[in-house]
């Protein structure tokens, strides 16, 4: 069963439509990520969810009732602000039971809930402190806490990792992770992060100026993707495009060159960086950068003043400035038409 | 650089505001307070010693008491008042409306009007029978009334007018201080569930308690400092019924040239209103959240 079901949802600000007719269902229990560039529309959506932003066209559902029409409070949702919205003059104690005391919970049930919320985001040493004396990651748990108190079964998160650092949003993204999976939550959320949602997502809905452009799993978008856009969006460094007006087709393998001249529908091919790899004939290529990770090397090639990216695990002996060849595998290869669609070959 | 050399250029810099404060400020408070403890100089009796005589005839002066009550009811008949009112205004003029801009402009000009303009204006409004708020209860059969010449409704016109006056100032300040609060506090309100109501109580208020604090302690200065439209509308009359006390000091110094009474009453606002600055940074200060 789908806790959350949108349809044909659309929103617009006078001339600009910000959603554009985007249908989608979030089952139960699942982790479910809106990813996109920024303008997107993705916070809108989740806006529209909540209830905090009015709909322009379609209709939501969440756990089997209409609330399109319904006030944010009675939608059974809760949500995570991306600046947390802790209320500063309250301490974290009050800020968890802010919504309990508005649903005049009685005074028993209400400590036991805060208890527990705040035992579960290991916050129990803190209740008494303001929110300005909270560390970045704190805060972001007083604000998961304040969800948890709510019971709501759909947990809504826009950006909520965007002010930490690298570090502590890595440990953030297991903790809401292994939240979501030991409180059965069904949690949308929102992000710009695509490392976010690969490691995170049961489902990804990439999106596009307003509109759906892929909705999967994220092993799915990433093994096959319909589009250049979903190609690009997910994955570091991005998929490679190569026009082929722009690259010396006579020299690719000879059955990646069959393939790809059988087909006059094909305007680009695409590879992943992992799936280029040096050898003695194919496509010539010079080497202009190397960025060093340690697991991996990334290498910056140029054919014919096109750049592309190869991504080797271990270290081989190449320097800046070497005139080598690449060429990849036949079924390593995307096919892309003159509407940047993914062509079945 | 050596230490002595900054010093003298820190006492350089220093000078000027320290000549200016000095001059303007300290020297003529303290000459305020000896005057107060000296008799009138006049060509029949030298000036004389008479220590604290000044301020034992302030305290049995009725009128002294009478303009310091009326100086009381003004402050607690405008303060409340215009600062909810204030907050009423600034949280209309932050929601977005038709209008925003001109009603914004239009809550603030009283403030930019000199208190001599206001006085005339509101002088018009009062008048018996040919003003606008007599002409208005005519409409609807009601009597009119010599308001500013009625001791009896003559402060309570004043107050009304203060706080037409003073709000737009105030509205300037909250409209600030809300514009600090984050949107997204009145979202996650709403989805917890509550009320605009609670919100503005549990939320909103007290964070703008900083803003209240500060408006409170002008809004308490000003309920002594403005008397310039007693010069065109009362004179303090009648029969001190709309007097002042800093209206009182300026009669009793320039009308009634007793300095020596008139530095005795002005030791006694100062010390009065520094006092309640005190008391008011300390008491609320504690209870005031900054951010």
């Amino acid at each position: 069963m789908s806790a959350i079901e949108v349809k044909n949802l659309s929103r617009s600000y006078g001339d600009i439509d910000a959603v554009k007719d985007v249908s989608f269902a979030v089952p139960e229990k699942s982790f479910t990520v809106l990813l996109g560039p920024s303008g997107c529309g993705k916070s809108t959506i989740l806006k529209m969810l909540s209830g905090l932003e009015k709909v322009s066209q379609g209709t939501i559902n969440i756990g089997g009732s209409d609330v399109t029409e319904i006030e944010a409070s009675k939608r059974g949702v809760s949500m995570v602000f991306q600046s947390y919205a802790l209320f500063p003059h309250l301490n974290v104690k009050e800020n968890i039971q802010f919504g309990l005391k508005v649903r005049k919970v009685p005074v028993e049930e209400r400590e036991k809930k805060v208890a527990e919320a705040a035992k579960v985001v290991g916050l129990t040493e803190l209740l008494d402190r303001k929110p300005a004396n909270l560390s970045g990651g704190q805060r972001q748990r007083v604000a998961l806490a304040r969800s948890i108190v709510s019971d709501q079964s759909v947990c809504l998160m826009d950006e909520p990792l965007s002010n930490l650092d690298s570090k502590l949003r890595a440990e953030m993204r297991d903790e809401i992770r292994d939240l979501q999976k030991r409180l059965g939550l069904t949690v949308v959320y929102v992000t710009h992060d695509q490392v976010e949602a690969m490691s995170m997502a049961d489902q990804i809905i990439l999106l596009k100026l307003g509109e759906i452009v892929q909705v999967g799993a994220p092993e799915e978008i990433y093994n096959s993707p319909n589009s250049v856009f979903s190609a690009q969006f997910i994955g570091l460094p991005p998929m490679n495009i190569l026009n082929l007006n722009e690259i010396d087709v006579s020299s690719l393998d000879s059955k990646v060159y069959s393939v790809v001249d059988s087909n006059k529908n094909i305007k680009d091919i695409g590879v992943r960086p992992e799936h280029i790899v040096f050898s003695k004939k194919g496509l010539p290529v010079e080497v202009k950068s190397i960025d060093y990770f340690g697991g991996e090397t990334v290498f910056k090639l140029t054919h014919q003043e096109k750049d592309f990216f190869l991504r080797e695990p271990r270290q081989p002996k190449i320097q800046l400035g070497d005139k080598l060849c690449v060429s990849w595998n036949l079924d390593d290869m995307y096919l892309f038409d003159k509407n940047d669609q993914r062509l079945k070959s | 650089m050596k230490d002595s050399t900054r010093n003298i250029q820190g006492w350089l810099l220093f000078t000027p505001a320290a000549i200016l404060l000095l001059a303007f400020t300290h020297y003529p408070t303290i000459t305020t307070f000896f005057q107060s403890l000296y008799t009138n100089k006049s060509i029949l009796r030298p000036r004389r010693f008479s220590g604290v005589e000044a301020y034992e005839s302030m305290f049995s002066d009725p009128i002294f008491w009478k303009v310091f009550v009326n100086n009381m009811w003004l402050a607690l008949g405008t303060i409340p008042t215009s600062i909810g009112i204030a907050i009423l205004m600034a949280l209309i003029v932050n929601k977005a409306i038709p209008g925003r801009g001109f009603l914004r402009m239009a809550y603030f000009t009283p403030t930019m009007l000199p208190m001599i303009a206001v006085a005339n204006i509101w002088l018009f409004f009062y008048a018996p029978d040919i003003g606008l708020i007599d002409k208005v209860l005519e409409i609807f059969g009601f009597e009119g009334n010599n308001w500013l010449g009625d001791p009896s409704t003559v402060l309570p016109s004043i107050i009304v007018m203060t706080v037409w006056k003073e709000a737009g100032l105030f509205m300037v300040f909250y409209l600030a201080g809300l514009q600090t609060i984050s949107p997204e506090l009145e979202e996650a309100s709403k989805l917890e569930g509550s009320s605009r109501w609670n919100y503005f109580w549990r939320i909103q208020f007290p964070l703008l308690l900083p803003t209240t604090l500060f408006v409170l302690i002008n809004a308490f200065l000003n309920s002594f400092k403005l008397v310039d439209h007693l010069f065109v509308l009362t004179k303090g009359g009648p029969d001190n019924a709309s007097n002042l006390i800093l209206y009182y000091i300026y009669e009793t110094a320039f009308s009634f040239l007793d300095i020596s009474y008139a530095s005795a009453l002005t030791i006694f606002l100062l010390a009065l209103l520094a006092l309640t600055a005190l008391a008011q940074f300390f008491f609320l200060d504690r209870r005031t959240h900054y951010r």
